[in-house]
């Protein structure tokens, strides 16, 4: 049973701003709980104050603007799953939000919280870097945008301070890209991903048959100490006169060497380098050839 | 910490909560400490012990509910963000007819072994069957894959909630035809 915490209750988002730019404890956001519940009861020393922010309506909105759409950090996981123009268009956003826990953690979890977990293996991250989405954090004085790139500085470390919250993600509209996301896990669902990589890709066939990358993006998760853009392969890629065979394999081969995992209990990091390629393969192979 | 623009109720630290919901479509109201999840509620407030705590970490499905028209684990709902909340356990759940199919089912194929996991996988399958007629063997997978059962192999389950479901569908539509 949970024990020796106190809650606030905050009713509206500047008593949110309020109360954590004024508390003396360390504190802990509460929206969806299906994070900071479960390390509580692991070590009640955890949180001594949790700050409900659940019932703040303009945190779970999800809103299309001329070039965004903004999702608010309350908006749980099935909320984004049921977004029309995200099953359209993000199908890599989608595929990731959709593989998180299980049906029960889905309907009460949120965006905001497996950001601001700063998991290395938050499934939701991978696709929304590699989308280029940005947070909003604001507090009581202040207000900044950060991009999801450089939010993270280690496993479970953000650029966010203690009188900050997540407001909003920020993901740009494109034109023309396809994406995927896939991961490798120990069961296909309930499961933290040893490894998973999304994929954002634009090609254009030219007459004579070849393949020109004319944008690509890719994020790789739980393969180092936060979820990382592949940025040389990205390059590679895009500097790459054909995508034929070949070429797929030396951006696999790319992806690995930029990858820089750990050994833990989910997996090693010879395993975890080389299945990159594998899973970039994968998502190439579908995206592009339609295998 | 005091501010005149605000509510200070809303800006003081509480150890006691007065939540009100509704549980089966009754209204409720209780006053219970902070550290109370909602299993904590139904189990020792309200003593409605068909929501079973197995994990406790939102991993095994045994406590699951209805809230807000979503499966949900009661042992990862804590008593604050409960406030307003409308919950259905497994016991409204079983007095509706249509759920009886369901527990019909579970019983004529021994989809339950030692029981723990029963409630929690019937509150699953109703919410399944609520949204798709005839599900598909992938929807059912999906509905049920936060609801761990250590005893029957999951076989003998996903038998159940197929026949309920043809279960379900004949008694539509008779009642269309009648």
């Amino acid at each position: 049973m949970l024990r020796n915490f106190k809650v606030l209750t905050p009713s509206s988002l500047n008593e949110v701003l309020y109360v954590i730019s004024h508390i003396d404890q360390p504190y802990r956001f509460l929206c969806g709980g299906t994070d900071v519940l479960v390390r509580m009861k692991d070590n009640p020393a955890y949180a001594k104050v949790l700050v409900d922010i659940s019932k703040i309506r303009e945190l779970a909105k999800i809103e299309e603007h001329k070039s965004t759409y903004v999702i608010g950090s309350g908006a749980k996981h099935d909320a984004v799953l049921a977004y029309a123009p995200f099953v359209e268009k993000y199908n890599g956003l989608v595929e990731a939000v959709a593989a998180i826990g299980s049906p029960q953690i889905r309907s009460i979890g949120t965006l905001g919280g497996n950001i601001g977990n700063a998991s290395p293996a938050g499934d939701s991250i991978a696709p929304l870097m590699a989308f280029d989405a940005e947070v909003e954090l604001r507090s009581h004085e202040s207000n900044r945008i950060v991009k999801l790139e450089d939010f993270f500085i280690g496993p479970g470390k953000s650029v966010m301070k203690s009188n900050e919250i997540i407001t909003k993600i920020i993901l740009p509209k494109f034109d023309g890209l396809r994406s995927g996301w896939k991961r490798l896990g120990q069961r296909r669902a309930v499961t933290i991903s040893k490894v998973s990589a999304a994929l954002a890709i634009n090609c254009v066939k030219h007459p004579n048959g070849s393949i020109r990358v004319a944008d690509v993006k890719i994020a790789l998760g739980a393969v180092a100490p936060t979820v990382i853009r592949a940025r040389k392969t990205e390059k590679f890629l895009l500097e790459t006169p054909n995508l034929n065979a070949a070429a797929v394999k030396q951006a696999c081969e790319i992806a690995c060497r930029e990858s820089r995992p750990i050994t833990d209990i989910r997996s090693n990091t010879e395993y975890r380098s080389e299945m990159c390629g594998v899973l970039l393969g994968d998502l190439i192979d579908r995206l592009v050839f339609g295998r | 910490m005091p501010n005149k623009n605000f509510n200070s109720e809303n800006l003081e630290l509480k150890d006691t909560l007065e939540i009100n919901f509704t549980l089966n479509s009754v209204k409720r109201s209780v006053k219970v400490p902070c550290t109370y999840t909602l299993l904590d509620i139904l189990r020792y407030e309200l003593k409605f012990t068909g929501t079973k705590e197995g994990c406790g970490m939102g991993e095994c499905g045994a406590c699951t509910v209805i809230m807000d028209g979503g499966v949900t684990p009661a042992c990862l709902v804590l008593a604050t963000t409960l406030e307003g909340r409308d919950i259905w356990t497994i016991e409204g759940i079983s007095a509706k007819d249509d759920a009886k199919p369901i527990i019909d089912a579970f019983v004529a194929r021994t989809a339950t072994q030692c029981g723990f996991c029963t409630p929690g996988m019937v509150v699953a399958s109703y919410h399944l069957l609520s949204k798709y007629v005839s599900p598909t063997d992938d929807q059912i997978l999906e509905a049920l894959s936060g609801n761990l059962c250590r005893c029957t192999g999951y076989v003998k389950i996903i038998e159940a909630v197929k026949a309920a479901a043809r279960d379900l569908n004949t008694v539509k539509k008779e009642g269309r035809d009648a």
